[in-house]
């Protein structure tokens, strides 16, 4: 899917809004416990640390939301061979509900890690599922993602055999407030170089607070 | 020449009623010019001739009480007043409502008409005429004879009953009018069916008593109703408290959220990188704790307040429309008419 594809998409989908239904808007902060793991041919670097991130999500019932995400971070050395990386992502994401508790969702995101001694710019597509099934009375709700990454351009590296991203959690609400706690997992693996195959992976343990700001009507 | 010779059948058929009419009637025409021209005696044969048994031509009532009425006149004129009333008591036993005209008849044969009915006892009732009635402007209207003054009592009631509502019971002399407004005893619009109209009378004057009948057809003329919401069956609530099965979900979603978190880190991550963290450790206790949590209290409550709710919302909704629909249908019924049409007795 070419940019202006995804552009063109994501730009129709408020039509998919049925009209007056009134259109919601949330956001959302978190805290992350992340660690992120790489092998690049001289073992296993590991570094971990606090990342940060925001959400603001447009809903459009009954089957659309958007959404801007924003995530930054330090990620500190956990192994001698680590150094210190800076985390820096946004995104785009776009999903509909084709039942009511499955949403199928795409979006793009740019990473950026500096470190010392470079900085490596990720750019990725992202396209898969979610499952969303409200148990404990509507109370809480279940969450499951699986996307996959077909296309990811990532500085100096070619382009990853396999890249997907997933996650599962639970997400408690009280009228418009939510918080919600999710683990979610980053896995890349690169074609092998000069015999050697870079395996990189991101895991988190988010803790995430929504609200509901306005529901305001559609025009 | 076949169908000519039919038609000259038909034609034929009708040629002997139709000159048995014109035959009475003519005749009648006759008498009557003769007595305006006072030749009473050359017309009294001619109304004796017609009321006589030997007249070959049909008779209506309404010509053998223009008859009797002309004979007992002419007896009048001729002062043979006893005649004159035979005559006069003739024609009021056939037709109570039968009145000399004071502008054309004489005294005296006013006077021997006025005889003849206090020597006679009768009462009747004019056909009802078919038609509509809007009980709320307007009456159905009977009218009923006595001969002379009588004690009356009529009664209105469904046919074959034994009794029903008095529109009038006192004492009467002549014709009179009675206006009925559709409502019977109870205040409501009286239902469709065969009515008759009873009118009983006995004579102030003489140890008689008579009576007539009239039977009719009443039905409503009213815009259809409308049907009322049915009762709200299992198939239109929601189920009201959660099933067993139900509570056990509760422990699934927490359990699969749990095995979600579990297969990423497990299955997901690359195992050449030594795992994935402890997070999804983390996320499947505090999702299997959610779960056995909600399962409890799924137990201890298991009913559904957002169920009880809807369906309490479905149930009022249901009553406001039945409620809607119950004064739709009186307005309706209010503008309910009458429709009224002359029957031949109790029954067919």
């Amino acid at each position: 899917m070419t940019p202006g594809r995804l552009a063109a998409l994501l730009l129709a989908a408020p039509c998919a809004a049925r009209a007056g239904d009134a259109q919601v808007l949330t956001a959302a902060a978190w805290v992350s416990l992340a660690e992120h793991r790489v092998d690049a041919g001289f073992g296993v670097e590991r570094s971990s640390g606090v990342l940060g991130g925001g959400r603001v999500t447009l809903g459009l019932p009954p089957r659309v939301e958007l959404d801007i995400t924003a995530t930054a971070g330090t990620l500190e050395p956990d192994s001698a061979n680590a150094e210190q990386r800076h985390v820096a992502e946004v995104g785009v994401d776009a999903r509909y509900r084709p039942l009511s508790w499955l949403w199928v969702a795409t979006g793009v995101a740019t990473r950026t890690y500096s470190a010392p001694i470079a900085v490596q710019r990720w750019t990725s597509l992202r396209l898969g599922a979610e499952a969303r099934v409200p148990f404990f009375g509507g109370r809480a709700e279940a969450l499951g993602r699986l996307l996959f990454l077909p296309l990811v351009d990532v500085t100096g590296l070619e382009q990853p055999e396999l890249a997907i991203t997933a996650a599962a959690g639970v997400e408690y609400r009280f009228g418009p407030v939510g918080a919600g706690l999710f683990y979610s997992l980053e896995r890349f693996d690169f074609p092998a170089q000069d015999g050697v195959a870079r395996a990189e992976q991101l895991s988190a343990l988010t803790l995430r607070a929504s609200a509901r700001v306005l529901p305001f009507s559609s025009p | 020449m076949r169908r000519i010779l039919r038609l000259l059948a038909v034609a034929a058929a009708c040629a002997g009623p139709l000159a048995a009419q014109g035959g009475t009637a003519d005749q009648l025409a006759r008498a009557r010019a003769l007595y305006e021209q006072l030749q009473i005696e050359r017309a009294l044969p001619l109304l004796r001739a017609i009321v006589s048994p030997q007249w070959p031509f049909d008779v209506t009532v309404a010509q053998r009480v223009e008859a009797y009425t002309y004979l007992g006149a002419a007896h009048a004129l001729a002062r043979r007043t006893d005649s004159a009333v035979v005559y006069f008591r003739a024609a009021l036993e056939r037709d109570p409502f039968v009145q000399l005209d004071a502008e054309r008849f004489t005294p005296a044969q006013l006077q021997a008409f006025g005889r003849a009915r206090r020597e006679t006892f009768a009462v009747a009732t004019r056909p009802i005429r078919s038609g509509r009635v809007d009980p709320r402007t307007d009456r159905v209207r009977f009218i009923f004879v006595t001969t002379h003054a009588a004690a009356v009592r009529v009664e209105l009631r469904g046919a074959g009953a034994g009794t029903g509502l008095v529109l009038f019971d006192a004492d009467a002399d002549g014709v009179r009018e009675l206006a009925w407004d559709g409502l019977g005893p109870d205040g409501r619009l009286a239902p469709p069916g065969r009515y008759e109209l009873h009118i009983d009378g006995v004579s102030r004057l003489r140890d008689v008593r008579d009576s007539a009948h009239l039977y009719f057809d009443l039905r409503h003329d009213a815009r259809p109703l409308e049907d009322t919401l049915p009762d709200l069956g299992a198939a239109d609530l929601l189920p009201e408290r959660a099933s067993a099965s139900a509570a056990a979900g509760e422990i699934a979603a927490g359990v699969g959220v749990a095995g979600a978190a579990l297969g990423i880190s497990g299955l997901l991550a690359n195992g050449a990188l030594d795992g994935a963290g402890s997070g999804a450790a983390v996320v499947a206790g505090v999702a299997t704790v959610t779960g056995l949590v909600a399962y409890l209290a799924r137990r201890r409550h298991p009913e559904i307040p957002e169920n009880v709710a809807a369906n309490r919302r479905r149930q009022d909704e249901r009553r406001a429309a039945n409620e809607a629909i119950r004064a739709r249908n009186a307005s309706r019924l209010a503008q309910t008419a009458l429709v009224l049409s002359p029957a031949a007795g109790v029954g067919p």
